[in-house]
C-alpha cells in the first residue's frame, strides 16, 4: 500500500516540479458581466439557470427560469418575453456555478445573438450588492 | 468462473479510474476548478489536490492488474471513492449547481449521477476484494 502511495505521491511532486502547481481561477470569457455592469443596462432580460426550487423560493424580479436540461421550453418561454433590442443576463448560484455561462453560450448559439452574459458571482453578488 | 468475473471487474473499473486519471491529468487547471467549485478547500489546497488525485487514480488503476499490488489497489480506490462519495454527498446536501469534476476532460455527469455511479464501484471494488481474498 505503502508503494503505491508513495508512486502516486511522486508522480504528482515531479509534475508539479516541470509544470508548477493548477490554477484553480476561474476562466473569464468575453461575455462575463459583473452585477454593477449588468445592473447599468438596459432593456435587459434576466435569465434565472438555477434549480426551480431555489427560483420558486426567491429570484429577480421579472427574471424568467430556464435550464440546461430543459432548454426547448425555457427558450420558447423566453422567446415570448424577449425582443432583440433586450440584452440577456443569465445567473446561477455564485462564484462555484458554471451553468448560467453554459446556458449564455447555449443562448448565444441559438439567438445568434452576441449581447448573452452571464453574471460574475451570480445569485450570491447579486444579493450582496442588493443588500449595500 | 470466478477468475472471469475478477478480471471482468478489474478490467472495467481499472479502465474506468484509468481515464478518469488521465482525462484529468489533460486539463489540471480545469480540475483544480471543479475541486474549488465545491467549497471545501481553499485555492491553494485545490491546486494540490489536482496534483495528486489524477496520479493516484492512474497508478492505483494500473496497481490492479498487478497481483502483489491488487489488494492493497482496491482498498486505496475504495477510500478514494468513499472520500469523493463525502464530498459529492455534501454538494448534493448544499444543493450545488456543479458538475462533479470526475472524469475530467472525458465527460461531464452530474452530482446524482456521480453518486450512484460510485456506489456501483465501490461494490465492484469489494467484489474484488473479496474474490482476491478466497484466492490467496
Amino acid at each position: 500500500m505503502l508503494i503505491l502511495l508513495l508512486l502516486a505521491t511522486g508522480f504528482a511532486v515531479g509534475q508539479g516540479l516541470l509544470q508548477g502547481l493548477p490554477d484553480p481561477t476561474p476562466k473569464m470569457d468575453a461575455w462575463g458581466l459583473t452585477v454593477e455592469a449588468a445592473l447599468e443596462m438596459e432593456p435587459v432580460l434576466w435569465v434565472d439557470a438555477r434549480t426551480e426550487q431555489l427560483f420558486n423560493q426567491r429570484h429577480l424580479e421579472g427574471a424568467l427560469h430556464m435550464s440546461h436540461d430543459d432548454f426547448d421550453s425555457g427558450l420558447s418561454r423566453l422567446l415570448q418575453s424577449w425582443d432583440p433590442e433586450m440584452s440577456i443576463v443569465v445567473y446561477c448560484d455564485g462564484e462555484g456555478c458554471e451553468s448560467s455561462q453554459v446556458l449564455a453560450a447555449e443562448l448565444r448559439e441559438v439567438l445568434g445573438e452576441e449581447r448573452v452574459y452571464w453574471l460574475i458571482g451570480g445569485w450570491a453578488e447579486l444579493k450582496e450588492v442588493s443588500n449595500r | 468462473m470466478k477468475t472471469s468475473v475478477r478480471w471482468f471487474l478489474i478490467i472495467l473499473i481499472g479502465g474506468f479510474f484509468l481515464l478518469a486519471g488521465l482525462g484529468k491529468l489533460a486539463e489540471p487547471d480545469a480540475f483544480a476548478q471543479s475541486i474549488l467549485r465545491y467549497r471545501l478547500v481553499s485555492s491553494p489546497l485545490a491546486a494540490l489536490a489536482a496534483l495528486w488525485l489524477p496520479w493516484s487514480e492512474v497508478v492505483w488503476a494500473l496497481g490492479l492488474i498487478m497481483p502483489r499490488l491488487r489488494l492493497a489497489a482496491t482498498w486505496l480506490l475504495f477510500g478514494l471513492l468513499c472520500f469523493f462519495q463525502v464530498a459529492l454527498f455534501s454538494a448534493l446536501v448544499r444543493g450545488l449547481d456543479i458538475n462533479c469534476g470526475c472524469l475530467g476532460t472525458i465527460g461531464e455527469s452530474g452530482v446524482s449521477m456521480a453518486l450512484l455511479r460510485n456506489c456501483g464501484l465501490m461494490v465492484g471494488l469489494a467484489v474484488i476484494a473479496w474474490l482476491e481474498k478466497r484466492s490467496q
